[in-house]
């Protein structure tokens, strides 16, 4: 079932559609709400996250617009969120650390630096990089978890994981990403 | 580019996302359906259609070999008159009721805090009463009533009951207190952890049967071992690592450090018991001085639920009883959060003798000891209760030895006093002083309290370190007025 039959079932309210969606991309997202929950939040609150996602869809199909992605990365990028938020939410601390503004801040500088050109030499840069410094970067870049949340997560220093971040983003920004 | 669209590119990656977080099984996905047919106000059917292979699924995935359990059962438990009513005073003097049905959205509760209300199916009730946890362990409390016959009764086994925590968890269900005029059953579980931090945790129990009506037997195989023996020959033997063994018990099975545990050959003998179909001798032997014999069980049970065996004179009576055991699987058992508490999902059993000499089987035969109920009720009672902890735990680090084996840490909770011993090089009976043994603990008003051993957890993520549970189970002890314990006649002070 390609994307346009499954948006079109939604929009046809049609929950043979919907199953089959939730068969076809629990595990997908599943993998990304539970990799931001891990030791914050319980398994349960990874359901509630996913099914979310899929309820979204289901209630707004025409918030997506498949001329900006495929309806996976969509629906990867709305369990993105809900999974911030209700992390954001269990650990009730909108303020945000100068440590942690420091950090965000030099993330913008890496944002900054990617042209699509460059972008699969980053992603194969990225898959290239040592456990656990991949995952710290995929936490704070991708996930925008503080170093706070990625070490409660990873059960390492912050300290450990401010550094690490630091010494991996160093890294990467010596490839050269515009040639 | 900004960030969604790089990682939108990212997640096309060969990438490794999927081990950052946590595991996910069939379970999840048939809790994320349920939950967005739920929100979305559709039926789910297409839900519960699904729901028992999801179930069955996850029963046969079962569990962990990174850590074992068994619970000791006291006589009073067996006989069914455990009477919990000071641990549900407790509770309720804290939390002004005990059970509460409360929107899962709500939550607030500090203590116990059943999710949803009680679940019927073919007239038989199923109500989450309580359930409290230190760092290592839940207590929860559920009745089951029958509401329109009277199948119910003081037999009562919950036969098919998966719940799912963590993977490194083993549990036990029991019957605590039978109320014949309400025909309810009050059941107890106990869930041990080797991970901290439950407090907070969710566990979702599932019933899928229940037994009751049970007649006992006693069954005389009519084999003499010494004949089985002298017709098998040298037994061979296998090693299997522990991702195979399912549980253990006994001072004969307290190979603490092993990794790998040596065996009769899974399998090397099938010798049918005639009249009982599902059970066969699967290997027969002397090993390591200690006779052996391994059985293997029958899934398809009917409604026949093993118990154990012993040997006996001509006379039936018991001669030996096995001093350890082994519970272990035909292959590796999947690590899921998902865990079975029916025995005959075991496979194979091995049970260990204290006998070395041949001579002392001289004209002992085999008797198995099981129960044949005469119903068995189906449904798919299914429940979800946050558990929470009473009070803060106490720990207190020592290195205490008793014998070869050392008390590294004591940990004082409501519900108990939990003591982790390190075995440091593998002897055998290091704990068996332990076994044996009352904990008392002595109050700072002079008083003293004496608790049997309650549960015992093995941790095979901390090589040789073994968890002793003292508990009195149904009761709370007051952390705070404790001055000192006594183990084994070693007392360990607290301090201030």
């Amino acid at each position: 079932m390609d994307d346009k039959t499954i948006i079109d079932g939604i929009f046809a309210k049609d929950s043979n559609v919907m199953g089959s969606l939730m068969d076809k991309y629990s595990r997908f997202l599943w993998s990304i709400a539970g990799a931001i929950l891990k030791n914050a939040s319980t398994e349960e609150d990874v359901e509630e996250c996913v099914s979310d996602a899929f309820l979204h869809i289901w209630l707004h199909p025409e918030d997506f617009d498949p001329d900006r992605g495929d309806l996976k990365g969509y629906l990867a990028l709305l369990t993105k969120s809900k999974a911030i938020d209700r992390l954001r939410k269990s650990r009730k601390t909108a303020a945000i650390s100068l440590d942690d503004e420091i950090v965000m801040k030099s993330d913008d500088i890496l944002e900054n630096l990617i042209v699509k050109e460059d972008l699969s030499k980053l992603i194969k840069s990225i898959n290239a990089l040592k456990e656990p410094n991949r995952e710290i970067l995929i936490r704070r870049f991708f996930f925008g978890q503080k170093p706070s949340e990625i070490s409660r997560a990873l059960s390492i220093p912050v300290r450990q994981v401010e550094n690490r971040l630091y010494r991996t983003k160093q890294r990467l920004m010596q490839i050269p990403v515009r040639e | 580019m900004n960030k969604d669209e790089i990682f939108r590119e990212y997640l096309k990656s060969e990438n490794n996302i999927d081990e950052y977080g946590y595991r996910f099984c069939d379970y999840n996905l048939h809790g994320i359906k349920k939950k967005f047919y739920e929100k979305a106000g559709l039926s789910d059917d297409i839900t519960c259609l699904k729901l028992k292979s999801h179930k069955r699924k996850a029963r046969l995935g079962i569990w962990i070999a990174a850590s074992l359990i068994i619970c000791i059962m006291s006589g009073a438990i067996a006989l069914g008159i455990l009477d919990v009513s000071p641990i549900f005073d407790a509770i309720k003097e804290k939390n002004g009721r005990l059970v509460k049905n409360i929107d899962p959205e709500k939550t607030g509760d500090p203590v116990a805090q059943p999710a949803y209300v009680s679940k019927i199916y073919d007239g038989i009730e199923i109500q989450t009463l309580a359930a409290i946890c230190d760092s290592d362990t839940v207590y929860l409390y559920f009745t089951v009533r029958d509401l329109t016959e009277d199948r119910i009764d003081e037999t009562i086994l919950i036969d098919d009951l998966i719940y799912i925590l963590d993977k490194e968890t083993q549990g036990t269900c029991r019957l605590i207190s039978f109320d014949g005029e309400t025909k309810t059953a009050t059941m107890m579980m106990t869930i041990s952890s080797s991970r901290k931090m439950l407090s907070g945790r969710t566990i979702t129990l599932i019933i899928n049967s229940i037994l009751s009506g049970a007649e006992k037997h006693e069954y005389d195989t009519g084999l003499e071992i010494s004949e089985i023996l002298s017709g098998t020959g040298v037994s061979e033997t296998e090693v299997i690592s522990y991702e195979y063994i399912r549980y253990r018990y006994g001072v004969f099975a307290q190979d603490l450090t092993a990794k790998e545990y040596k065996i009769l050959k899974k399998g090397g003998l099938s010798l049918k018991i005639p009249g009982l179909d599902w059970l066969e001798i699967s290997n027969i032997g002397f090993m390591d001085g200690k006779f052996r014999i391994q059985i293997k069980l029958d899934k398809n049970l009917d409604r026949n639920r093993y118990e154990s065996i012993f040997l006996a004179d001509p006379d039936n009576n018991a001669v030996y009883q096995s001093r350890g055991y082994f519970g272990f699987t035909a292959d590796p058992l999947d690590k899921t959060s998902a865990t079975t508490l029916r025995v005959s999902d075991y496979n194979y059993i091995e049970y260990l003798f204290d006998i070395s000499d041949v001579k002392e089987l001289d004209r002992l035969k085999l008797v198995v000891k099981y129960s044949e109920y005469e119903r068995m009720i189906t449904g798919k009672w299914e429940d979800k209760i946050t558990v929470r902890a009473y009070a803060e735990s106490r720990e207190i680090k020592t290195s205490i030895s008793i014998g070869r084996a050392t008390i590294e840490k004591v940990i004082l909770s409501p519900l108990g006093v939990t003591v982790i011993v390190g075995v440091k090089t593998q002897v055998g009976n290091e704990l068996s002083a332990i076994y044996d043994t009352d904990l008392i603990i002595n109050y700072k008003n002079g008083g003293t309290d004496r608790f049997s051993l309650w549960l015992e957890h093995y941790n095979d993520n901390t090589a040789g370190q073994y968890n002793l549970k003292f508990s009195p189970a149904n009761r709370l002890i007051d952390v705070e007025s404790i001055e000192s314990i006594t183990i084994d006649g070693i007392t360990i002070s607290l301090g201030e």
